[in-house]
C-alpha cells in the first residue's frame, strides 16, 4: 500500500499574530513554526496502517523554506521520503489552487490513499483533501475519527457526523482521508528516528518543475484585521412585544444582520 | 577548550568554546523532540508524578526508553546509540519541560552513575546482559554508595564482601541509605569492601538477602524513589563483581563526575522553567492596577535571572563539548574507548564540578526569587512555585554537596598546577608584571572593557593563587578557610571568561549577538564583584600578622588602570526589554 500524507506548517497556537505590511499575511518574526495538529494525526494513521500492512508513506507539503521542517519531522518519525513544494509564487494560496498543485504533482504516483488533516489550524477551511479528490478522481471521507483496513483495494472509515453521531462507510482505493483529531495517539520522534532521517530522500518541486501556466484560485484575501472589540452593552426594556420590535430594529438597520 | 582547566590559562581573545550556538541540525531536532515530548507527555501528569506514582513513572520512563532518551551513552551493540555528551545534556535540560523534577531525578540517576559504571567497567557478559534492558527502561538502575557513616566520606564505607566457601558468591553485609530509585529498581550498582579493599558489584533481583527498607518522606521531589538497602548476607554471583576487587574508588569518582555535568543540566533547565513560570505569573497578576511585571523591582528579579540562566548554559554546554571535542576522533568500536573517555572526564573534573555548583545556584536563585514574584500564591501548593522551592533544594547537596565540589574546584587547580598539566605557573610569572595585557580585538570591540576585565580577574586570581603556594604549599588543599574563596575566584573567572568567548564566536549579525553582549556585560560585572571581593579576604588571611597593605595596594593600583565603570541599570532595563518581547527566556 503506498500513501501520501498531506501536513502543513502553521504557526503555533502561542505565536504573536501581527499582520504584515501587506495587510494578506502575517509577519514570520517571534513566530515558533509547529506541524498542524491534524496532520500529525493523520501521519500517525498512515504509519499504524503501514506498520500493519507495509507499504510506503511519503509526506508532502507546500510552503516557505522553513516549512522543509515538517517534511523533515515527520520522515523522523517514521515516513519514508517527502516531497517538498517550494516556490515564491505558491504564497498566500487558496485551498483550491493548493489542491491544484497537490494534484499535479501527486498524480503520477498513484497512492492508494492520500490522508489530510481536518482542517489547518490557521485557515480552517478544511477543503483541500476534498478538492484534490475532485482532481485526482479517488473517493474521499471527510472527518474520519476511525479505520479499519479491508483489503488491498478498500478500506472502512468511520467519520464523525454531527451532534455526537458517527458513521461507518466502505471506501474503494485510491481515496483520500481527511482526519480528525484524537482518532490515534500520535508518536514522538525517537532520537534514532531522527538521525535515521537525514538519510531519506526529499524531493524538492518548485514552479518550474510543474506545467502549470497558472495557478488556479476561486478566493483571494483582500485584507486581513484583528476583529474589533467594543465593549458596548444596551439594555432593552418594556414589555415582551417592544423588546421584540426594538430588538428588530436594532439588528435591521443598526447592526444591519437581518 | 579541549583540556580541562583551559578557561583558567587560556586568555580571552584566545581559545576555543562549545555552545549550543554550534548545535548540528540533529541536535536542534533533539531539542524539538525531548520538549515535546515533556510538553505533551509529562507535563499534564506532571501532579501525579509528584505522588510516588511507581506505575505511572515506569511506564513514562519505559516510554523514554523507546525514543532513545536513556540510551544515549551507551554502546549500540548494547541497545544504545552511542551518541556524544552534548546529546545527553540536552536531553537531561530539555525533559525539564515537563515540569517535573521528581521525573527527572529518576532519569538522571539512571542515565549516570546508576548504569555508567557497567558501560564503562563492565565485562562483555554484564553488559550484554544488562545494559539492553537498561536502555529501553525495561529495567530501572540505580546506585548505591552513602551508608550512614560515609556520606561526604564516601571512603570511610563499613559495608563488606566475602566470598563464600564454594568460592560462587560474594556475601554482601551491611547498609546502603539515600539510595535514589531505591524500591523501583531492577538494579544497582553498588560497593562493599573486599579484605578492606573497595569493590563494586552490579545486585539484580536474584539476588537474595537484597533487602529493600521503607521510602524515605522527602523534603521535596517526593515522587521518586529513595530507600534503604539492607544486605543481609546479600548474595551476589561472583560474574556480578564489577571491575577488579579493589577499583571500586575509582569507579565511584569517575562515575561520580558524570553525575556532576548531568546535574548541572537539569538543573539549568530548571532555571529556565522557574523563570519561565514566574514570567506568565507576572504578566498576569495585577497589583495598583497593573500587571506586577510592570514594576521595576520585579523587572530586577528578570534580569538577574536571565543572566543566571545563561551562564549555567554556558558553562554546562563548554563542559560536554569540550568533553566530545577531545573524543571527536576516537571510535566507538576502538577498544580503549571507555578507559579514553574516562580520563578525559576525569580531566574535566573542574568543569563537572564548575557546572553542577553555578547551574544548581542558578537554579536555586531563580527558584527563590519565583517564589518572590508569585507573592503568596508561592507559598501555596496549588502553584508551581512551592514545588519547586522543595524540589530544588536537594540539588546543592546529592552528586557531592556544593562544599565538596567547591573543594574539588579548588584542590584541582592546584594539582593541576603542581603537576603542571596547564601552564598555571608559567602566567603566574607572565602576568605578575602585566596584568592587563594587550588583546587582539579591536578596541572599538563592544565588550572591550569587559575583555580587560576578566583579564585583570585572570592576574589577580594568579597573584593571590601564587602568595596561597607560597603560604601553604601543597597544605593549601587542607585550608578549607582559603580554599573555599579560592573555589569561588575560580568560578567567578569561569562564569566570566567562558561567557565572553561563547558570545564573541556568535556571529554579529545573529539576532541574539547584541542581546548577549548585555547580559556578559551583565555577568561579568556581578562576577567582577565576587572575585574581587574573595581575592581581598584571601590576600588579608595571607598577610595575617603582616601588612597587606602591599598587596592591596598592588592589586588596587592596577584596578585603578581599567578605568572600569559599569552600568548595571541600564543592562537589567535592556534585558528585561528583550525578555518582555518575547514572553519566555530568550536566548535558546
Ligand atoms: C534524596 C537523596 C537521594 C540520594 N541518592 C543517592 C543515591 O542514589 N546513591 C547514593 O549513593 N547516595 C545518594 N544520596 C546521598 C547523597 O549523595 C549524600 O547525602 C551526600 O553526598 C551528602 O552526604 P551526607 O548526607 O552524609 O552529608 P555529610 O557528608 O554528613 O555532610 C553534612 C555537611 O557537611 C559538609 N561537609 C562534609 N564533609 C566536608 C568537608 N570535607 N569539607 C567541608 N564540608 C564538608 C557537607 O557539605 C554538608 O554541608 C542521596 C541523598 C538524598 C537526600
Amino acid at each position: 500500500m503506498k500513501s501520501c500524507v498531506l501536513i502543513k506548517q502553521v504557526p503555533d497556537g502561542d505565536s504573536p499574530v501581527v499582520i504584515a505590511d501587506d495587510q494578506v499575511s502575517l509577519k514570520g518574526e517571534g513566530i515558533t513554526w509547529t506541524t498542524n495538529e491534524t496532520d500529525g494525526y493523520a501521519l500517525e494513521e498512515a504509519l499504524l496502517l503501514k506498520e500493519a500492512h507495509g507499504g510506503e508513506v511519503v509526506v508532502c507539503t507546500i510552503g516557505k523554506d522553513s516549512a522543509l521542517q515538517v517534511v523533515k519531522d515527520a520522515l523522523a518519525k517514521g515516513a519514508d521520503r517527502g516531497i517538498f513544494i517550494t516556490d515564491p509564487k505558491f504564497d498566500n494560496l487558496d485551498s483550491f489552487g493548493k489542491a491544484a498543485i497537490f494534484a499535479q504533482v501527486l498524480k503520477d504516483e498513484n497512492f492508494d490513499l492520500i490522508f489530510s488533516g481536518l482542517q489547518s489550524d490557521n485557515s480552517s477551511n478544511a477543503q483541500t483533501g476534498l478538492i484534490l479528490a475532485e482532481f485526482l478522481g479517488t473517493s474521499h471521507a471527510t472527518m474520519v475519527i476511525g479505520t479499519e483496513w479491508i483489503d488491498e483495494s478498500r478500506i472502512k472509515v468511520n467519520r464523525e457526523l454531527e451532534a455526537g453521531w458517527f458513521r461507518w462507510t466502505e471506501l474503494d482505493f485510491p481515496a483520500s482521508l481527511t482526519i480528525q483529531s484524537g482518532i490515534n495517539k500520535p508518536r514522538y520522534a525517537s532520537l534514532r528516528g531522527i538521525m535515521l532521517m537525514k538519510k531519506k530522500p526529499i524531493a524538492t518541486v518548485t514552479a518550474e518543475d510543474l506545467a502549470m501556466d497558472e495557478i488556479p484560485a476561486l478566493s483571494h484575501i483582500k485584507k486581513l484585521y484583528v476583529p474589533r472589540k467594543t465593549k458596548e452593552t444596551v439594555f432593552i426594556s418594556g414589555s415582551p412585544e417592544e423588546i421584540v420590535t426594538q430588538l428588530t430594529d436594532k439588528l435591521e438597520n443598526e447592526i444591519k444582520v437581518l | 577548550m579541549k583540556r580541562g582547566g583551559d578557561f583558567i590559562v587560556s586568555p580571552v581573545d584566545k581559545g576555543w568554546v562549545f555552545s549550543r550556538e554550534q548545535f548540528t541540525e540533529d541536535h536542534k531536532m533533539f531539542v524539538e523532540a525531548v520538549r515535546e515530548f515533556g510538553r505533551d507527555r509529562v507535563s499534564p501528569v506532571k501532579e501525579d508524578l509528584n505522588k510516588l506514582n511507581r506505575d505511572l513513572s515506569r511506564e513514562i520512563f519505559r516510554e523514554m526508553g523507546e525514543l532513545g532518551f536513556l540510551g544515549i551513552d551507551f554502546p549500540e551493540k548494547h541497545g544504545g546509540l552511542s551518541l556524544d555528551k552534548v546529546t545527553t545534556t540536552i536531553v537531561a535540560e530539555n525533559l525539564m519541560s515537563g515540569g517535573n523534577a521528581s521525573l527527572l531525578v529518576t532519569f538522571s540517576d539512571h542515565t549516570g552513575i546508576a548504569t555508567l559504571p557497567i558501560i564503562w567497567y563492565g565485562s562483555e557478559e554484564q553488559k550484554a546482559k544488562y545494559l539492553p534492558k537498561l536502555a529501553n527502561g525495561e529495567w530501572m538502575g540505580s546506585f548505591a554508595l552513602t551508608e550512614p557513616g560515609a556520606g561526604s566520606d564516601v571512603m570511610s564505607a563499613k559495608v563488606t564482601a566475602r566470598l563464600n566457601e564454594e568460592g560462587t558468591h560474594y556475601l554482601l553485609n551491611g547498609t546502603k541509605i539515600f539510595v535514589t530509585n531505591g524500591s523501583w529498581a531492577d538494579t544497582s550498582v553498588t560497593f562493599a569492601k573486599v579484605d578492606g579493599k573497595y569493590t563494586a558489584f552490579i545486585l539484580d533481583k536474584n539476588c537474595e538477602g537484597w533487602v529493600i527498607g521503607p521510602e524515605e518522606h522527602k523534603m521535596g521531589i517526593k515522587g521518586s524513589s529513595t530507600c534503604t538497602f539492607f544486605y543481609e548476607d546479600c548474595k551476589v554471583p561472583v560474574e556480578n563483581r564489577l571491575g577488579e576487587v579493589g577499583q571500586g574508588t575509582a569507579i565511584a569518582l569517575n562515575v561520580l563526575y558524570t553525575g556532576r555535568y548531568k546535574l548541572g543540566a537539569t538543573t539549568m533547565g530548571g532555571s529556565k522553567y522557574a523563570l519561565n513560570i514566574a514570567l506568565n505569573y507576572a504578566f498576569e497578576r495585577e497589583q495598583f492596577n497593573r500587571p506586577i511585571a510592570e514594576f521595576a523591582m520585579i523587572k530586577r528579579k528578570f534580569a538577574q535571572m536571565v543572566v543566571r540562566s545563561w551562564e549555567a548554559d554556558t558553562i554546562c554546554y563548554i563542559t560536554v563539548g569540550s568533553i566530545d571535542k577531545a573524543m571527536e576522533n576516537i571510535k566507538p568500536d576502538d577498544p580503549d574507548y571507555y578507559v579514553i573517555l574516562q580520563k578525559i572526564i576525569e580531566d574535566h573534573g573542574i568543569e563537572a564540578s564548575l557546572s553542577k555548583v553555578v547551574a544548581s545556584e542558578a537554579m536555586a536563585y531563580n527558584i527563590d526569587e519565583a517564589v518572590q514574584i508569585f507573592g503568596g500564591a508561592g507559598y501555596i501548593e496549588d502553584y508551581p512555585a512551592s514545588v519547586m522551592y522543595r524540589d530544588e533544594r536537594i540539588n546543592r547537596i546529592f552528586e557531592g554537596t556544593n562544599e565538596i565540589n567547591r573543594l574539588i574546584i579548588g584542590s584541582t587547580t592546584l594539582k593541576k598546577a603542581i603537576l603542571e598539566e596547564i601552564p598555571i605557573r608559567e602566567m603566574i610569572g607572565e602576568r605578575e608584571t602585566n596584568w592587563i595585557p594587550e588583546l587582539a580585538l579591536a578596541p572599538e570591540f563592544p565588550l572591550y572593557k569587559e575583555a580587560q576585565v576578566i583579564e585583570y580577574s585572570r592576574s589577580l586570581l594568579f597573584y593571590v593563587l601564587n602568595q596561597l603556594i607560597l603560604k601553604y604549599g601543597q597544605d593549601l588543599k587542607n585550608e578549607q578557610w582559603a580554599l573555599e574563596p579560592l573555589a569561588n575566584m575560580l568560578i567567578a573567572l569561569a562564569v566570566m571568561d567562558t561567557g565572553f568567548k561563547r558570545c564573541r564566536l556568535i556571529p554579529e549579525n545573529d539576532a541574539n549577538r547584541s542581546a548577549t553582549e548585555v547580559v556578559v556585560k551583565l555577568s561579568v560585572m556581578d562576577h567582577f564583584e565576587d572575585l574581587y571581593s574573595a581575592a581581598i579576604d584571601l590576600l588579608q588571611l595571607v598577610s595575617k600578622g603582616t601588612d597587606s597593605r602591599v598587596h592591596l595596594d598592588k592589586v588596587e593600583a592596577q584596578k585603578k588602570l581599567l578605568d572600569y565603570v559599569p552600568d548595571r541599570i541600564a543592562c537589567q532595563q535592556t534585558i528585561v526589554d528583550l525578555l518582555y518581547r518575547h514572553k519566555q527566556y530568550f536566548l535558546d
